[in-house]
């Protein structure tokens, strides 16, 4: 008895201590333990209802467009990968500036007149389909 | 110049078009064909149209410019540039080309 007297006022001391700044939470606080989780989980399967759950009736697929097909290639049109359509735009954009003057260029439009009368330019050049070498002669 | 149309101009003229064009636009075509004449080319003669040279950026005369049958410039020269060999060469590259 005189064990148990000292040792009570011990144990309250420690709750107050806890309870004021340890960290820890009084009792009172704590989260539920498993048992009461349990307790938790029992209640909830007791609460499922008894009849099936009315049967939710599914969207209707959406329906798959109509593949397209190109009159002049046959192709499917949506068959074409965004990828390429993309690179094949890159590539005209990129042969499309690359009109100038230097080597690896293609040629700009010019024309020049030939003693007979007849004009030659880049395009009619070009429809010949022959290499041209052009030598700007001056006679002094 | 004698060389290039003897060899290579004999060589080459049915695989690539030649033309001679004034890089002077004072200098008619009359007087460039005369000049042809005189140095034996068997070239043609041609008058650039307004603004071929400075599209072309013509500065100078005896340049050179060599168009693939694409229509890529393959080739530049500026005057002096070239020997026999190296033109020899030339026209082979652009006459496969």
């Amino acid at each position: 008895m005189r064990i148990k007297a000292t040792l009570l006022p011990l144990i309250g001391l420690g709750a107050t201590i806890a309870a004021a700044g340890c960290g820890a939470a009084p009792a009172s606080q704590l989260p539920e333990t498993s048992n009461s989780r349990e307790t938790t989980r029992v209640e909830s399967s007791a609460e499922q209802p008894s009849v099936p759950a009315p049967e939710v009736k599914a969207a209707p697929a959406a329906k798959e467009p109509t593949p397209q097909t190109s009159a002049t290639t046959g192709f499917q049109v949506d068959s074409i990968p965004p990828k390429a359509v993309a690179d094949a735009k890159a590539e005209l954009d990129s042969a499309a500036a690359e009109v100038g003057y230097k080597i690896g260029m293609h040629a700009p439009e010019f024309g020049m007149s030939l003693l007979d009368g007849t004009s030659v330019t880049t395009t009619s050049l070009v429809d010949q389909g022959k290499p041209v070498f052009i030598y700007f002669h001056a006679t002094w | 110049m004698r060389r290039i149309k003897d060899d290579i101009g004999a060589t080459y003229n049915d695989k690539v078009a030649f033309y001679i064009v004034g890089a002077d636009p004072s200098e008619s075509l009359e007087t460039l064909e005369a000049d042809r004449e005189r140095l034996g080319l068997p070239w043609q003669v041609a008058y650039a149209d307004e603004d071929m040279l400075d599209t072309l950026r013509i500065y100078t005369q005896a340049s050179k410019i060599a168009i693939s049958g694409d229509g890529t410039i393959t080739h530049r020269y500026g005057i002096g540039k070239g020997d026999y060999e190296s033109w020899g060469d030339l026209f082979e590259d652009i006459s496969v080309n």
